[in-house]
C-alpha cells in the first residue's frame, strides 16, 4: 500500500518542509494557543503578554525565538490597547517582564508540555505513541486502527480517532496538532491561520530521517529525553543490522498490488540498500513511486520479491494483477519475503523490523548470473 | 465490377495492416529506454523468460487489441447504419459506459470472484439495457433526441461507475476509475481472452447477419418493409449483437472511445457508402487503430502508461474535426 499512498499524494515540498520544521522546533515559548483562553497562561510571561493580542501571537509563534522577541513589544502594545478597560497596568508590567525574560533566557525556556495532542496522519500517529503517554493524546488518525496500514491498532482502539478535517480537529480543542507532509494542504493551512500550533513532519525517506523526525517530535511534545533514548536504540540497531559484505548485490523488489514499486530516494530504497540489496530504483533509474509492468519485472529477474498487502478484500482490479500467470511463473523461481506493510508505509521505530526481515533473507541469497545487458 | 475489386483491394490492405500491427504488438514491449531497445529486448534474455513474456503477456494483449478494436469498429458501423445516425457509436450513446457500470458492479461486489462469468454477463446486461432504451427513443424522437439521450445516459453511467468505485473500501478502487472510463489492455492475461472472446465472436456473427438489411434500411424503414426486410429481426440482431460484443469487450478493457465513431466515417467513402460493406472494413480498421494506439501507449510512456482512451481520442479527435470540416466543404452548407 505504501506506494499506493505515494501515488495519491506525492509530497510536494520535502526538503523545504524539513527546513521549516527545523525552524519551528526551535521552541515556542509557551507553545499553545494564546488567544484560546488562559490555559497556557502559566507558561511564560511572553505568553501571558500575548494572550490578549490576536495578531502577533499567531505569527510570532511560528518563528524562532529571536524573531519572537521582536514581536513581543508589538504584542504588548496591542494588548495594552485592546485591554484598556481591564487591567492595563498589570498587562504592561507583565510585558516588560517578558521582554527582559526572553532576552536573558530565550534558549533556556522550558517548553510547556502540550496535553491535548492531535495527530491527523498515520505516520505521525505511530511516532507519537512511542513518545508520549496516551493520556496526553486527544486523538489519532482513523487509519491508526486499520491493521493493513498501522501497527498501533491496540493502542488506537482506546483513543479517539479523527478523519483529519479541520472542523473535527478544532472541536477536539488541541494544544498541538501534528501531521506529516502527506496531509491535505488546505487543512494544515486553515489550522495554522486559526492560530493552532501545527507541526508538520517531513516524510522519512531514510532511516536517518526517522531519527530526525523523532527528534523534532520529541522536542515538540516536550519529551527530549525519551526521544534521545529511542533514537540511540534505533541508531545502534541500524548499525548492528547493516550489511557489510562486498561483491555484486542481489536485486530486491517490493512489487505491490497493480505493479507499484518504489524507486530511489525513498525509505524502502534506503532499507533495501542497508540490508545489502540493489534497489529497483537504482537499476531502472527512477525516484518515487512508479508502476513497473509485469514484463519489466520478468526481465529484471529480481532475486527477492515482496508482494505487500494483497488488498483483495474488498475486491478490486488491482489485486487481480497478482494472479497473473506470468507473475506466478516468476514467483515459482524467486524467493519471496513478506514484509508487513505497516512496518514501512511510514518511517517509525518498528521500521527496523522490515530491515531485520530483509537482512535475514539476504544471508541466504546469492546474486543470479546475469547477462551484460541486464546489469547495465 | 470495378467497384467490387476496389472493395476487395481495400479489405486486403486493411487485413494486411492488422496482421502487421498484430505482429508488432507482440514484438514491442514496455521495457527498454529507446526505440531500438524495444525491438531488441526479446532475444537478449534467456528463452524461457522471452517465451513467457510473449505467451502470457503480449499475446493476450495483442489478441484483445484485435478483438476489441474490431468490435468497436464493427459496432460503430452497424449502429450508424441501423440508426441512420452518423454520431451513433457505443461510446457516445452510452452503451460502453453502461457495460463498464455492469462490470464494475460485478467485480467490486466480489460477484465475479465467485462466478467469473458474471463479469461479461453483467457488462452485457448493462449495455443491453441502454441499447433497448435508446432503441425505443430512436423510434419516438428525432436523431437529436437519440444522441442527447445517449450522452445523458453515458454521463449517468460514468458517474455511477465512479460512485461505486469511490464507495469501495479498497484504496485502489478509486484509482481504477481511470481504467474504467479511459480503457486499457495492459497486463491482461489469457484468462481475460477466454472470458470475453466467445461473447465477442457471438456478437460479431449477429452484427454481420444484419448487413444485408442495413443496405435496404438506408433507404428508410418503410421502403425496407416494402422490400421484404424483416425489420423486427434486424433490430434484434443489431441490439443483441452490439450489447453482447461491446459488453464483453468493455468488461475486460474498460471504455475505449472514438474508434467506433471515427473508423466508419473514414471508410464510408472508400466502400461506396454501402452500409454492409462498411462492416468488415470498419472491423479491420478498428482493429488496426486500437492495435496502433496500444503500441503507441507502450512506446510513448514506459514509466506510467497512458490509457488507451487518451490515445484514441488524441488520434480520433483532431481527425474527426478535420473530417467534419471537409465534409462541410464537400457538401456545401
Amino acid at each position: 500500500m505504501a506506494t499506493g499512498l505515494y501515488s495519491l499524494g506525492r509530497p510536494n515540498g520535502g526538503p523545504r518542509a524539513a527546513s521549516q520544521e527545523t525552524c519551528r522546533q526551535v521552541v515556542h515559548p509557551g507553545g499553545g494557543l494564546p488567544q484560546r483562553g488562559g490555559q497556557t497562561a502559566a507558561a511564560t510571561p511572553a505568553t501571558v503578554c500575548c494572550v490578549h493580542s490576536r495578531f502577533p501571537s499567531a505569527h510570532g509563534l511560528r518563528r524562532s525565538n529571536v524573531v519572537m522577541c521582536a514581536y513581543v513589544p508589538m504584542g504588548c502594545a496591542m494588548a495594552a490597547e485592546q485591554d484598556r478597560e481591564s487591567n492595563l497596568k498589570k498587562g504592561f508590567t507583565l510585558c516588560c517582564a517578558s521582554l527582559i525574560f526572553s532576552a536573558c533566557a530565550s534558549v533556556a525556556l522550558e517548553v510547556d508540555k502540550p496535553q491535548r495532542i492531535v495527530s491527523i496522519n498515520i505516520c505521525t500517529d505511530q511516532l507519537l505513541i512511542k513518545l508520549v503517554d496516551q493520556k496526553r493524546i486527544a486523538s489519532l488518525s482513523r487509519l491508526a486502527s486499520d491493521p493493513r496500514s498501522s501497527w498501533i491498532g491496540a493502542e488506537a482502539s482506546n483513543l479517539h480517532l479523527n478523519r483529519g478535517t479541520a472542523e473535527e480537529v478544532i472541536t477536539l480543542n488541541p494544544d498541538l496538532i501534528i501531521t506529516s507532509a502527506f496531509s491535505f494542504r488546505p487543512t494544515v493551512t486553515i489550522l495554522e491561520q486559526l492560530g493552532y500550533r501545527v507541526i508538520q513532519l517531513p516524510i522519512a525517506k531514510s532511516l536517518d530521517e526517522i531519527s530526525s523526525n523523532l527528534r523534532i517530535l520529541a522536542n515538540a511534545v516536550g519529551e527530549p529525553d525519551r526521544g534521545s533514548i529511542l533514537i540511540n536504540e534505533f541508531r545502534s540497531e541500524i548499525e548492528h543490522q547493516t550489511f557489510r559484505g562486498t561483491g555484486p548485490r542481489p536485486l530486491f523488489v517490493s512489487y505491490e498490488v497493480d505493479g507499484w514499486t518504489t524507486g530511489k530516494n525513498s525509505l524502502i530504497a534506503d532499507i533495501t540498500r542497508i540490508a545489502g540489496f540493489e534497489t529497483i530504483g537504482d537499476r531502472l533509474g527512477f525516484s518515487g513511486g512508479r508502476k513497473v509492468s509485469l514484463e519489466e519485472l520478468l526481465i529484471l529477474q529480481p532475486e527477492l520479491i515482496d508482494l505487500g498487502h494483497p488488498w483483495s478484500e474488498p475486491p478490486a482490479l488491482a489485486s487481480e494483477s497478482l494472479r497473473h500467470p506470468a507473475l506466478r511463473a516468476l514467483l515459482a523461481s524467486t524467493e519471496v519475503v513478506d514484509i508487513p506493510d505497516p512496518l514501512w508505509i511510514c518511517g517509525s521505530t518498528r521500521t527496523l523490523e522490515a530491515l531485520t526481515i530483509l537482512r535475514d533473507a539476504r544471508d541466504g541469497i546469492q546474486p543470479r548470473q546475469r547477462s551484460a545487458h541486464t546489469d547495465g | 465490377m470495378d467497384d467490387q475489386k476496389h472493395y476487395y483491394f481495400l479489405i486486403g490492405i486493411l487485413a494486411f495492416l492488422v496482421a502487421i500491427l498484430f505482429t508488432f504488438s507482440v514484438l514491442v514491449g514496455t521495457t527498454g529506454s529507446g526505440l531500438s531497445d524495444i525491438f531488441t529486448t526479446i532475444g537478449q534474455h534467456d528463452s524461457e523468460i522471452s517465451s513467457l513474456i510473449i505467451r502470457e503477456i503480449r499475446l493476450p494483449r495483442a489478441i484483445l487489441g484485435l478483438l476489441i478494436g474490431a468490435t468497436l469498429g464493427l459496432a460503430g458501423a452497424t449502429l450508424q447504419g441501423y440508426l441512420r445516425n452518423p454520431l451513433a457509436e457505443p461510446g457516445v450513446i452510452g452503451v460502453s459506459t453502461a457495460a463498464a457500470l455492469g462490470a464494475v458492479l460485478a467485480i467490486y461486489t466480489g460477484l465475479s470472484l465467485v462466478v467469473p462469468l458474471a463479469l461479461p454477463l453483467m457488462a452485457i446486461g448493462g449495455s443491453l439495457i441502454v441499447v433497448l432504451l435508446l432503441q425505443t427513443l430512436a423510434g419516438a424522437g428525432s436523431v437529436l433526441t437519440l444522441i442527447l439521450a445517449g450522452v445523458a445516459i453515458s454521463s449517468l453511467c460514468g458517474a455511477l461507475t465512479s460512485l461505486v468505485l469511490n464507495l469501495s473500501d479498497n484504496p485502489f478502487a478509486s484509482l481504477e476509475i481511470v481504467f474504467w472510463l479511459l480503457g486499457s489492455i495492459t497486463d491482461r492475461s489469457m484468462a481475460h481472452v477466454w472470458l470475453a472472446a466467445p461473447f465477442i465472436l457471438t456478437g460479431w456473427l449477429l452484427l454481420i447477419a444484419s448487413a444485408r438489411a442495413l443496405d435496404v434500411l438506408s433507404l428508410g424503414e418503410e421502403v425496407a418493409l416494402s422490400l421484404g426486410v424483416n425489420v423486427k429481426q434486424t433490430r434484434l440482431l443489431v441490439v443483441s449483437g452490439t450489447a453482447i460484443s461491446v459488453g464483453a469487450c468493455t468488461a475486460v478493457s474498460g471504455v475505449i472511445g472514438f474508434i467506433g465513431l471515427v473508423v466508419p466515417h473514414l471508410l464510408r467513402p472508400l466502400v461506396g457508402h454501402h452500409p454492409s460493406r462498411l462492416l468488415l472494413a470498419s472491423a479491420l480498421a478498428g482493429a488496426s487503430l486500437l492495435l496502433c494506439a496500444d503500441i503507441l501507449v507502450r512506446i510513448v510512456s514506459s514509466s506510467t502508461e497512458l490509457k488507451l482512451g487518451v490515445v484514441t481520442a488524441l488520434i480520433g479527435g483532431p481527425f474527426f474535426l478535420f473530417l467534419i470540416l471537409r465534409l462541410k466543404a464537400f457538401y456545401g452548407t
